[in-house]
């Protein structure tokens, strides 16, 4: 018999009995190798628990998921946006002259060489840039409103007056640019052009940097005391044009005077709806 | 006419991507979570059900960490949330020491809850026992 000394008996007090025979040797427990997964203090470890590994696996996947995925997809939506915003902007960039008719390469949708029945791309009107305000020797006698721009050389004592803008149903537009470019200054002036003497005119014309010629129609007037010529230029198709006249007491004059309009004076045609900057 | 000039596919694709990683992340979050702190009710003594019921369970899991249980309605509050998260920190430390577990895994809980579910749940741990701060929310 051996002492268990971990059971509870062990320290319960001894009833009497009767004498026991002699008392054994006690013998030591026979020690037994640890087995492998046991306790050396001979506790069994408690099993593993079930589900732990699958729950925990589970557990670390759905928590890698927003720490590897979403900053991935994250940049991936970023960089896409980026992409595409500046593909956008690029594009408007390269959109914006042709659109806009304001800037340099604005007038590449309009022609600025102007030939007589030169075909214009959609509605458009004339508008013209005057360097007259600019000059000392130009004095202004009138600027704007329904009668147009009037200047009077100081020196010379020439006389300038132009205006542009629709030219209405008094002239008729049915027979191209030249027959309505001689009707706009018989309406301008409210004189008849004899066609004899319509002779080819030009005009300048201006489009952001690029810069052309309109080719228009003159006529001189001339009488006692003075010497006159109207250059004026319709466009048929859009109902629009411009009209300078010049004004001088002589010819030589006049010359100088005609030639400085056409230095001064910038015709530009501008997109319906838009605006010169 | 002009071709367009954005290509809706490339910006749709990613961006359909990240809401597909999120819905399936809280989908899955959700379960899982729901899974162990179920079972963690369980050890508890408590009622399981409740750990499927949204917001719901946050008031059960502050309850049985010795929070109380409104103040898991701050989740719907903005600024609010942040409160409630604090106290279910609290609370699962509580919890944790309640397990038998140290401090230290209310760390484990702040960065990654439901790792911290998952050993609570099915890993080794003492009987329940609450602390003294506690109460058993049974």
């Amino acid at each position: 018999m051996t002492l268990d000394t971990s059971s509870p008996e062990a320290t319960t007090p001894p009833s009497p009995a009767p004498p026991a025979p002699a008392p054994p040797t006690p013998t030591p427990p026979v020690p037994t190798p640890p087995q492998s997964g046991t306790d050396p203090t001979g506790a069994t470890p408690p099993p593993r628990p079930k589900g732990l590994v699958l729950a925990l696996t589970l557990a670390i996947i759905v928590s890698v998921i927003p720490v590897i995925l979403l900053p991935v997809a994250g940049m991936w939506l970023a960089v896409t946006s980026f992409t595409q915003t500046q593909q956008v902007i690029s594009a408007i960039e390269a959109e914006q002259p042709a659109d806009t008719g304001t800037d340099g390469a604005a007038g590449a949708a309009l022609p600025v060489e102007l030939p007589l029945d030169v075909e214009i791309p959609g509605p458009a009107y004339v508008a013209v840039t005057s360097g007259f305000a600019e000059t000392d020797e130009w004095v202004a006698l009138a600027e704007g409103g329904v009668n147009g721009f009037e200047y009077e050389n100081s020196s010379t004592g020439c006389y300038v007056w132009y205006t542009n803008g629709s030219v209405g149903t008094d002239v008729d537009v049915a027979n191209g640019d030249r027959a309505a470019s001689i009707a706009l200054i018989e309406s301008a002036l409210g004189a008849t052009v004899d066609l004899n003497l319509v002779e080819h005119g030009t005009m300048s014309a201006i489009d952001g940097a690029a810069f052309g010629t309109v080719d228009a129609v003159e006529a001189d007037f001339e009488g006692e005391g003075f010497a006159a010529t109207a250059v004026a230029r319709t466009f048929a198709g859009i109902g629009e044009g411009v009209v300078f006249y010049v004004e001088c007491a002589d010819e030589a004059q006049r010359a100088d005077a005609v030639a400085t309009a056409r230095d001064l004076l910038y015709i530009t045609l501008v997109p319906a709806g838009e605006g010169l900057e | 006419m002009q071709e367009p000039v954005i290509d809706i596919a490339a910006v749709l694709v990613p961006m359909l991507t990240v809401w597909a990683v999120l819905a399936v992340y809280a989908i899955a979050a959700y379960v899982l979570s729901a899974v162990f702190l179920s079972k963690i009710f369980a050890k508890t003594g408590a009622a399981a059900w409740p750990a499927w019921v949204p917001v719901y369970n946050s008031w059960r899991m502050l309850e049985l960490g010795g929070q109380p249980g409104w103040l898991a309605l701050l989740v719907l509050v903005p600024v609010g949330n942040i409160v409630a998260a604090v106290f279910l920190v609290i609370a699962a430390y509580r919890i944790g020491l309640g397990f038998g577990k140290s401090g230290a895994w209310a760390v484990l809980y702040f960065f990654v809850p439901l790792v911290w579910g998952a050993l609570v749940a099915y890993g080794n741990t003492a009987p329940w026992r609450p602390t003294s701060a506690t109460a058993s929310g049974v």
